[in-house]
C-alpha cells in the first residue's frame, strides 16, 4: 500500500556518501540539476545517468529503494511526458524532458535518503547564507524546506490509514462501482484534516521538547568536509564550468 | 515542604461541560504519585493542562515556573511527557537524533551532545539501537527510547500518560524499576495516569479522580483498601488485593499479601 | 468452518515474519491469537483482513462470510467528523439508517452522541464508537486487536457482555488479539499460539494455558489464576482443578479446608 513510499525519507547506513557534509551534497545536487538541465546531447545524458548509478551504489542504499521513489512518482512521470509529447514535434525532442525528470529525481533522492532532515537543514541552511543579503529569513526557509520534505511521509501515512480503516468496514465483500468511487472521494478530505492533526500533534512535541523557529541551536553531527567530498565536489563543478564554458563561447 | 507541583483553582471546560472545575492539588518533590479512576474522570484533561496543550483558567506552577502562553519556554525544561503511542511525537529518523533533539535545542556543544548520547545509551543499554529508526522498534524498546530522550532533557518533573498499556509484562517491570532508579538518582517527581492497578503499588502516593474532583488520596496501600468506593467507581482493584479480601472472606487468610508464593505460605496457617 | 489458512508464508524482502501457517478458525467462538511481541500477530491479522497479501499460500473464507475488524487505536479507526457520519459510512442504502441508534444502543451509547467528534470522545466511548461502525456492517467475523487496553473494569466488564451477546445471540464468530492473558483466560473458548513466526499451539483454553511449562518455553506469562492453583497444589500437596473463575477456585479450596 501507500506506506512503503520512500519519497522524504532517511535510510540509515555506514558510507561514504552518508559521511559527506550536506552542504557539500547540496552543493553537488545544485550542481548537478544544472547540468542535466544546461546539457542537450543522449550519449552525455547516459553518462550522467551512470554517474549518479555510480553514486547510488556508493550510497550501499538498495538499488530498489531508488526504484520505489521513481514508482511512486509515475503518474506524475506520465503527465510530463504526455506534455512532452504534446509539445514537441520529434519523438527524440519529446524524450530529453522526461530523461531530465528521472535523473533529477534520481539524484535528489540519493541526497534525501543518505541524508537526515537535521543534516539536510544544516546543508540547506549554508547554502542559502547569500541571501541573508537580502534579509530571506534563511534558517527559518531551510527549516520549513525541510519540514514540508518530512511531511509528505505523514500525510501519506495518513492517507495509507484513511483507506485502511474505510477497508475494515467491507472486508471481503464486492462493493458497487458507485460506492467505490464514493469512497476514493471520501479519502481525500480525511486524509487532509488528519495530516493538520498529525502537524500540530508534532509541533506540540517539538516545543514541549525546547524546540524553537526563532532560536539558535546546535547541530551536532555534521559531518566535516573530507577529501572525498572536495573530490566529488570538483568533479561536478568540473563538468558544469566545462559546460556553462561551452554555452558562452559556442 | 518543598512541593513541586501546585495547581490552583485550575478549571476547564469542553464544550461548555466543566471537566474540572476549581481543582487544587499539590504534590510533593521527589515523589511518585498515581492518578487513578474511571473512564472520562478527567485524568487525560489534567495532563494535557499540565502539559499546557489546552486552555487554562486558574494557576499551574511547576518548581517555581509559572504556565502561561509567554513563559512556554521556560515552563517546558521543568516537565515531560511519556505518552502511550510515542509513535505519533518521534520527530527524528535515528534514535540517536532522537536524543540528541532536546540538546540541540538547549545549545550544548557538538562534544557535549555526542558525550552524553553515548552515557544515556550506555545507562539504558540501547547502544545497538543508535542509529536504527525509532519507528522501525518494537513496543518495549520505543518506550526506552523515550525515556533516553527525556534523561537528556532532564525535566524535574515527569508525567506518564498510561505509558505501559502495550508493553509485555516482562518489559513493564524493567521499565518501572528503571524508572524508580532514575527517580531516587536524580530526586525526579513522577505523576503517572494508569488503569493498570498492579503499576500502581509500586508509587508512594495514589490519588483517585471522579468527575473531575478527587474523591481519595493517600498510600495506595491504605486507599486500595477502599473496596466498596473503588469498586463503586470501577476502579480496578491489583489481582493480589482482592483476592487477599476474598480470601479473608473465606477466613483462609489474615492480611494483605502481594507476593503470591508468600500468599500461598500464609493459607491455612 | 470458516476461515482457512493453508501454508501461509510472510516475508518483506529476505525478512520472513510468518512461515508455515495451517489454521482453521470454527464459526460461532471465541478464538483468541496470543503471542510475544514480534511472534507475527499483526501480520497474520493483515492476511487474514486482506490488508496485505501474503508470500505463499491462502486464505479460505467459507460462504462469503463478512469480516470486520475492530483497530487497536480508535483514533486511527475513525475518519469522519461526527459519530453519526462514522457510523453511516458502513451503511449500503439509506433505507437503513434507522439501525446507527440501534448500534449505539448495543455497545451503550445514546443518540446524543451522534453530533459528537469522535476524536474527542474518552477512551472508553472512543471505543464503543469504534465497535459500533464495525457491527453496523453486519459482520459475521469480528476481529478485535488490544481491545481492553486502557479500559476501566466497568468498561471491560461490558465489552465482556457484548462479545457474549454477540456470540450467543447473533452466532457471531470472535478472535482477539490480546497480550491481556487474564481477560484471554477468563472468557474466550479456544487459544492459537504465535511464537517466533510459526503457530505453535493451539487447543481449548484451559488445557493450553495451563500448561506453564510450554507456556514458558513460549515466553508468555500464565494466567495469575493459573500460577496461583499451580502454587497451592505444589505446596499443600492437592489436586485443586484449574478453574477460569476465581470464585469457583475459591469455592473449591474452601471446600477443601472443609
Amino acid at each position: 500500500m501507500l506506506n512503503n513510499i520512500t519519497i522524504g525519507r532517511y535510510y540509515h547506513k555506514k558510507s561514504l556518501i552518508h559521511q559527506m557534509n550536506p552542504f557539500i551534497k547540496v552543493l553537488c545536487t545544485f550542481s548537478y540539476v544544472l547540468i542535466v538541465v544546461l546539457f542537450k546531447d543522449f550519449v552525455f545524458l547516459f553518462l550522467l545517468l551512470l554517474f549518479v548509478l555510480l553514486l547510488a551504489l556508493m550510497s550501499r542504499v538498495p538499488l530498489y529503494i531508488y526504484g520505489q521513489v521513481l514508482w511512486t512518482l509515475k503518474y506524475f512521470i506520465i503527465t510530463i511526458a504526455i506534455f512532452s509529447f504534446l509539445f514537441h514535434d520529434s519523438f527524440t525532442e519529446a524524450l530529453f524532458p522526461l530523461f531530465r525528470l528521472i535523473l533529477i529525481v534520481f539524484y535528489s533522492s540519493l541526497l534525501t535518503l543518505t541524508t537526515s532532515p537535521n543534516q539536510l537543514a544544516k546543508g540547506l541552511e549554508i547554502f542559502m547564507r547569500p541571501l541573508l543579503l537580502f534579509r530571506v529569513p534563511v534558517k527559518q526557509v531551510s527549516l520549513s524546506f525541510v519540514h514540508a520534505i518530512r511531511f509528505i511521509p505523514v500525510v501519506l501515512d495518513t492517507a495509507d490509514n484513511v483507506v485502511r480503516a474505510q477497508k475494515a468496514r467491507f472486508i471481503n465483500e464486492e462493493l458497487s462501482y458507485q460506492k467505490r468511487a464514493l469512497n476514493a472521494v471520501q479519502i481525500i478530505q480525511p486524509t487532509f484534516l488528519k495530516s493538520f492533526g498529525k502537524a500540530e500533534i508534532i509541533s506540540n512535541a517539538m516545543a514541549q521538547r525546547l524546540y524553537n523557529l526563532n532560536k539558535d541551536r546546535t547541530f551536532y553531527d555534521i559531518p566535516k568536509i573530507r577529501f572525498f567530498d572536495v573530490y566529488i565536489l570538483a568533479i561536478h563543478l568540473t563538468i558544469l564550468t566545462a559546460i556553462i564554458y561551452r554555452l558562452v563561447i559556442g | 515542604m518543598d512541593e513541586i507541583v501546585k495547581i490552583e483553582n485550575l478549571s476547564f471546560a469542553y464544550l461548555e461541560k466543566p471537566v474540572l472545575e476549581k481543582f487544587n492539588l499539590k504534590i510533593k518533590r521527589g515523589s511518585w504519585t498515581s492518578i487513578v479512576g474511571p473512564n472520562s474522570a478527567g485524568k487525560s484533561t489534567l495532563l494535557k493542562l499540565l502539559m499546557g496543550e489546552l486552555q487554562h483558567q486558574g494557576t499551574i506552577l511547576i518548581d517555581n515556573q509559572i504556565l502561561t502562553e509567554k513563559t512556554h519556554q521556560e515552563y517546558y525544561k521543568k516537565i515531560y511527557l511519556l505518552t502511550e503511542n510515542p509513535d505519533d511525537k518521534f520527530i527524528s529518523e535515528t534514535v540517536q537524533d532522537e536524543i540528541a533533539f532536546v540538546l540541540e535545542n538547549k545549545k550544548k556543544t557538538p562534544q557535549e551532545i555526542a558525550e552524553k548520547v553515548k552515557s544515556i545509551a550506555q545507562e539504558l543499554q540501547i547502544e545497538h539501537l543508535l542509529h536504527k529508526s525509532p519507528h522501525q522498534l518494537s513496543g518495549g524498546e520505543k518506550q526506552i527510547v523515550c525515556i533516553a530522550a527525556m534523561l537528556a532533557h532532564e525535566p524535574e518533573v515527569v508525567l506518564m500518560d498510561e505509558t505501559l498499556n502495550r508493553i509485555d509484562f516482562a518489559q513493564k517491570e524493567h521499565i518501572l524499576s528503571l524508572i524508580n532508579k532514575l527517580r531516587k538518582d536524580r530526586n525526579m517527581t513522577i505523576i503517572m495516569v494508569t488503569h493498570n492497578l498492579e503499576e500502581i503499588v509500586k508509587a508512594d502516593h495514589m490519588v483517585v479522580l471522579d468527575h473531575g474532583k478527587i474523591v481519595l488520596r493517600g498510600h495506595p496501600y491504605k486507599v486500595l483498601q477502599e473496596e466498596k468506593i473503588l469498586n463503586q467507581l470501577g476502579v480496578e482493584i491489583p489481582f493480589m488485593i482482592s483476592l487477599s479480601l476474598k480470601l479473608q472472606y473465606y477466613n483462609l487468610l489474615d492480611e494483605i499479601v502481594l507476593d503470591m508464593d508468600e500468599m500461598v505460605k500464609k493459607i491455612w496457617v | 468452518m470458516g476461515l482457512k489458512l493453508d501454508n501461509i508464508k510472510a516475508a518483506y524482502g529476505d525478512n520472513v515474519v510468518l512461515e508455515n501457517i495451517n489454521m482453521e478458525i470454527k464459526n460461532g467462538l471465541i478464538n483468541a491469537i496470543i503471542g510475544p511481541c514480534g511472534s507475527g500477530k499483526t501480520t497474520l491479522i493483515e492476511i487474514i483482513t486482506k490488508f496485505q497479501k501474503p508470500s505463499s499460500g491462502t486464505v479460505t473464507i467459507t460462504d462469503n462470510q463478512k469480516i470486520g475488524f475492530v483497530f487497536e487505536f480508535p483514533d486511527q479507526q475513525f475518519f469522519c467528523a461526527t459519530v453519526y457520519a462514522e457510523l453511516k459510512y458502513g451503511l449500503k442504502n439509506k433505507k437503513e439508517e434507522k439501525k446507527i441508534s440501534d448500534v449505539l444502543k448495543m455497545v451503550g451509547l445514546d443518540d446524543d452522541y451522534l453530533e459528537k467528534n469522535p476524536h474527542h470522545l474518552s477512551n472508553g466511548e472512543k471505543r464503543k464508537v469504534a465497535i459500533a461502525a464495525i457491527l453496523i456492517t453486519n459482520p459475521d467475523m469480528i476481529i478485535f486487536d488490544e481491545p481492553t487496553v486502557g479500559l476501566d473494569r466497568n468498561s471491560k466488564n461490558n465489552l465482556i457482555r457484548l462479545m457474549r451477546i454477540l456470540k450467543q445471540k447473533y452466532q457471531k464468530t470472535i478472535i482477539v488479539v490480546s497480550q491481556d492473558i487474564d481477560f484471554v483466560y477468563d472468557f474466550v473458548d479456544y487459544v492459537y499460539i504465535l511464537y517466533d513466526k510459526k503457530l505453535v499451539a493451539e487447543g481449548e483454553k484451559i488445557a493450553l494455558l495451563s500448561d506453564t511449562a510450554q507456556l514458558q518455553k513460549y515466553k508468555i506469562i500464565p494466567p495469575r489464576i493459573v500460577s496461583l492453583t499451580q502454587k497451592i497444589n505444589e505446596k499443600k500437596n492437592l489436586q485443586l482443578d484449574y478453574r477460569d473463575d476465581v470464585n469457583d477456585l475459591l469455592k473449591d479450596m474452601y471446600r477443601y479446608v472443609k
